[in-house]
């Protein structure tokens, strides 16, 4: 199963709690307080466990190393009641895989090093391809406008290739306690970091910058093959070989990604602006800049803040779809129609009543359930559930990674699955299972009931009757 | 025993991502716009009940999903349907050119008996935008594509300024209609009997 959206999230960076979202926690905690001990206990029995808190994070490191003492706990923690949310920083990149959990804080500290390094130097290679491109399809075509989508950027008359917007933008990602590893990046490329001036730049100082630095001979000799694939393609129309002919298709195929990606970025809304004030705080200048450098349109109603998280999100799925040209911004049908096919075979075996209802009225392929699946119930959560749902998915998938697949029966407790999601959705249809057996009788009946579950589900529910579930069908799918 | 046919039609809305398609059918059904509308993902309906001439029907509107991500997913939502709605941007060149991928695509999957005559209405919409000096596509040719693909009748609206939709969704339920043949419902009379065994008025309220 893969997905970017898992990955994108990575992206969402220090998410504080609003104190919106502090207030009600303790005013919930209040109410429940005051109902009395036992039933306070019965209903968190019911519900969800805690989160995993700041002080338990603390103090799961060994005080030496720095290592994790019981990785297996910590996960455990995360599976069943998610994390607090200002520790999600600090836990998200054990679960999505940034760090080895058995990694010490010197080995995490030379790692961030490394890729960051890393990071630099293809950052380094892209603004030199780009200016290159630019700089020959000009020799080629002067004033040529058919190319719009792939070279508008580096031709925008505020100068300064996009990349190198986009690196002053990830200044922050680096944060104040990377300071050292910042300055590296200072000395590699000057210019890299300092946010208002980089847009201002000219071509030709960074071309000569870029070019000096940062990649190695193999890589040059590849960039110079595509940046000549590309042009002749583009102004000479000559005949290709197998592997120039691949060049143009994941060319074509990453204008149409980055055309979907600017359509969508832009209708992005504004529910993350309580979980990342800071984010939320620019200028209108900068989130101009920012838009019109990552070549955004019809962004003008959207006010700043949008504007510039809309632009961001398009830097950071442009970079996902290069980095993972196979899944690019968009799911393959085939991976779609199999998850599919695996709701219907968990129904068949956990549910056949629904699952011969659902055959009866043609519905057993489960189109119903295409969006769920797609987004990961994100349209169907609120952004608080589906933060917690996905740290869920993500340390259920590092507790699987450590399971021991040969030990054969498993208490309940520890039981992890590789579908979880499957079985999370599969629990959310048989929530509606009633109206659906009893009411509808076509698939585009199923769908609207399933349309219309968005914000009334509890993800917390859900997690439980999934692991029934999937406990419950185990060895039968 | 006599029957009381119930008639639902089923229209698909088909083309580029970000050319209005949720948009035209939220004016059209809900009478509101919004332009935070996000992508579709997969499809969706809504329905409405339209006077068409003298009769009342269900109009079933099939939005989907314009990333061509979605498209194989076309043949589970595009089976049975009376009509299809090709929408372009007159502001985008390739949102026109697409059309004949779309209606392609759609024929391919959709597999009507009668593929010559099967009822298509192309609507150009985004006609309100900068008082229409940033469109790129011309009336004409747009009109031009359209009789040489048998005389699709044509539209120009504006989702947002509420502008032709209704006219354009009366032309979709018209030929809809036309199209409609064996995909009835067949119910029982509704007897009242309060009023003597005389027939109900309304056509269905399941």
């Amino acid at each position: 199963m893969t997905f970017s959206s898992s990955k994108i999230a990575l992206h969402i960076r220090k998410p504080s709690p609003s104190l919106a979202f502090a207030v009600t926690a303790v005013a919930g905690f209040v109410v429940a307080a005051a109902l009395g001990g036992t039933l306070f206990f019965s209903l968190r029995k019911q519900q969800k466990r805690s989160p995993l808190t700041s002080k338990q994070w603390g103090s799961a490191f060994d005080a030496v190393s720095g290592r994790l003492i019981d990785k297996q706990k910590v996960l455990h923690k995360v599976r069943f009641g998610g994390i607090e949310p200002h520790i999600r920083a600090e836990v998200w990149p054990f679960l999505l895989g940034f760090y080895d959990l058995d990694s010490t804080q010197e080995e995490r500290e030379s790692e961030r090093y490394r890729k960051r390094e890393l990071y630099m130097g293809l950052k380094m290679r892209c603004n030199a391809l780009r200016i290159k491109l630019f700089e020959v399809t000009q020799e080629c075509d002067e004033g040529n406008t058919s190319t719009e989508v792939s070279y508008e950027d580096s031709n925008s008359s505020q100068g300064g290739p996009r990349v190198s917007v986009l690196a002053s933008q990830d200044s922050s990602f680096t944060g104040n306690d990377d300071k050292e590893i910042n300055d590296s990046c200072k000395r590699q490329s000057p210019e890299v970091d300092d946010r208002a001036s980089v847009a201002q730049e000219t071509n030709a100082d960074l071309t000569e910058d870029v070019l000096s630095s940062g990649s190695s001979n193999t890589e040059d000799v590849e960039d110079e093959q595509l940046v000549k694939t590309v042009c002749e393609s583009v102004f000479s129309g000559k005949v290709h070989s197998d592997m120039e002919n691949d060049c143009l298709i994941a060319t074509e195929e990453f204008i149409n990604c980055q055309r979907i990606i600017r359509v969508d970025a832009v209708r992005m809304n504004a529910e993350w602006v309580p979980y990342s004030p800071s984010q939320a705080n620019v200028t209108e200048q900068l989130a101009f800049q920012l838009a019109r450098s990552v070549g955004l349109q019809d962004d003008e109603h959207l006010e700043p803040c949008r504007q510039h998280h809309a632009a961001r999100l398009v830097a950071v799925l442009e970079a996902y779809a290069l980095h993972d040209p196979e899944t690019g911004y968009c799911q393959d049908e085939v991976g779609i129609r199999r998850q599919l096919n695996k709701i219907s075979s968990i129904f068949k075996a956990g549910d056949p009543h629904l699952y011969s209802h659902l055959e009866s009225i043609d519905a057993e392929n489960c189109f119903f359930v295409y969006r769920m699946v797609v987004v990961l119930l994100r349209r169907e959560l609120t952004f608080e559930q589906t933060i917690s749902l996905w740290e869920v998915l993500w340390a259920e998938k590092k507790a699987l990674s450590l399971s021991n697949t040969k030990q054969r029966k498993v208490r309940r407790r520890d039981f992890v699955t590789e579908d979880l999601i499957l079985f999370v959705i599969a629990a959310a249809i048989r929530r509606r299972r009633k109206v659906i057996i009893e009411k509808c009788r076509g698939l585009d009946e199923v769908l609207r009931e399933c349309n219309s579950m968005a914000g009334h589900l509890d993800v917390w529910k859900l997690l439980k009757d999934a692991h029934d579930l999937a406990y419950a069908v185990e060895g039968k799918l | 025993m006599a029957t009381r046919k119930r008639t639902l039609l089923k229209v698909i809305i088909l083309g580029d991502s970000g050319v209005g398609k949720t948009s035209l059918m939220n004016q059209y059904v809900n009478k509101k716009f919004s332009n935070q509308y996000k992508a579709t993902i997969g499809a969706d309906f809504l329905t409405k009940e339209v006077q068409v001439e003298d009769r009342l029907v269900t109009m079933q509107i099939w939005d989907t999903a314009g990333q061509e991500r979605f498209q194989s997913l076309g043949v589970a939502f595009y089976r049975g349907a009376d009509c299809c709605v090709l929408v372009y941007d007159v502001n985008v060149m390739k949102s026109f050119e697409n059309l004949d991928n779309w209606r392609n695509e759609f024929l391919i999957q959709a597999n009507p008996s009668d593929r010559e005559n099967f009822p298509f209405v192309v609507l150009g919409n985004k006609v309100d935008i900068d008082g229409g000096n940033s469109r790129v596509v011309a009336e004409k040719k747009a009109k031009g594509w359209c009789t040489s693909k048998g005389n699709i009748p044509y539209f120009e609206t504006s989702a947002k300024e509420d502008l032709n939709v209704e006219a354009a969704f009366q032309c979709i339920a018209k030929n809809a209609l036309k199209n409609e043949t064996e995909e009835e419902i067949y119910l029982p009379d509704t007897i009242d009997v309060n009023n003597g065994g005389s027939q109900s008025k309304s056509t269905c309220e399941c």
